[in-house]
């Protein structure tokens, strides 16, 4: 496999450096013309998230889609043309930091990073997380309200069911363990 | 006295054969162009849409502010009435006198609380009448 095709622009070192360690600073803080830029620090650009294990970094593909979903703040009042109003950053924060410390101890326990879930605007100020897996998937859904729990469910077919609410700051690995069985 | 309105259209039993037709607005897909799932909600009591006894779906996406911003998805109507608590119910519109007026026959309300189990459901029984244009 030619691994300079899929990572077209490193270095060698650089190179080097994502197949050992992940993307380097200066690669991570690189702007994605194609999409809203958004301060994603406390996710990436930590510095001394190199001197902790190497699980408390998250997957380049997850910070993709964690920086993604923020256009979701760009959604004005009235975005759905049906009067809806837009999100609060505190909502898709409480969202994508749930999404951040599930797979982080996914990957903690697993040893491998789960593919990025689906972070989309949900009803009345709510962020939906869309979870799939070839077998399974879930739907998460975390509300305006900060005090209320997220609520859930998902399926892998008739007789695989789970649903119910979560705390969305609580260790919910379980989760992904379902997901991924 | 004042004068009253009535309509001409009786509400009508839906069998569950039918299809029902609803508008999506090009802000409910994502990034990728997939559908989400809040498309799935209640504008006040119940989810729009159109049954197909009345309306095509070219007549569904007209009724649209911007038609050309819309997709058309249908919901086989037995798979709806299997969702929990959903109801389908005609709610036939005739309003001549407002502005504009509003005459649609088609209407029907999808009654009952758009959980997240809900909107899971939603999501495994629609399909595409008409898609999206490519946006430019």
């Amino acid at each position: 496999m030619n691994l300079q095709l899929q990572k077209p622009g490193l270095s060698q070192g650089e190179l080097h450096h994502y197949l050992t360690r992940g993307l380097t600073p200066s690669l991570r803080q690189k702007p994605n013309s194609n999409l809203p830029q958004y301060d994603i620090s406390s996710v990436t650009a930590d510095p001394a998230a190199y001197s902790r294990p190497t699980t408390e970094r998250i997957s380049t593909r997850l910070a993709d889609a964690i920086r993604a979903s923020g256009y979701i703040l760009d959604l004005e009042d009235d975005w759905d043309e049906e009067g809806s109003s837009r999100f609060s950053e505190a909502t898709w924060e409480r969202a994508t930091n749930f999404v951040k410390q599930l797979a982080l101890s996914y990957r903690q326990s697993a040893g491998i990073w789960i593919d990025p879930p689906r972070i989309l605007p949900g009803p009345k100020g709510s962020i939906d997380i869309h979870w799939k897996t070839s077998k399974r998937e879930v739907l998460i859904n975390v509300p305006d309200d900060d005090k209320c729990p997220a609520d859930y469910y998902g399926s892998g077919g008739s007789a695989d069911i789970i649903k119910g609410k979560l705390e969305t700051s609580a260790k919910n690995e379980w989760i992904l363990v379902w997901l991924t069985r | 006295m004042a004068n009253e309105i009535i309509s001409p259209w009786e509400k009508e039993r839906i069998l569950d054969d039918a299809i029902l037709y609803m508008r999506v607005h090009k802000n409910h897909f994502d990034l990728d162009g997939k559908l989400i799932p809040r498309v799935f909600q209640n504008r006040g009591d119940g989810m729009s849409t159109d049954w197909n006894k009345y309306s095509t779906q070219e007549e569904c996406q007209q009724r649209a502010r911007k038609p050309s911003e819309n997709a058309i998805i249908q919901l086989p109507v037995a798979e709806v009435r299997k969702i929990a608590d959903q109801k389908v119910e005609h709610t036939p519109i005739y309003e001549p006198l407002s502005e504009p007026p509003i005459l649609n026959r088609a209407h029907t309300d999808v009654f009952g609380e758009k959980t997240t189990e809900a909107r899971f459901h939603f999501m495994k029984i629609y399909s595409f009448a008409i898609r999206l244009e490519k946006q430019s």
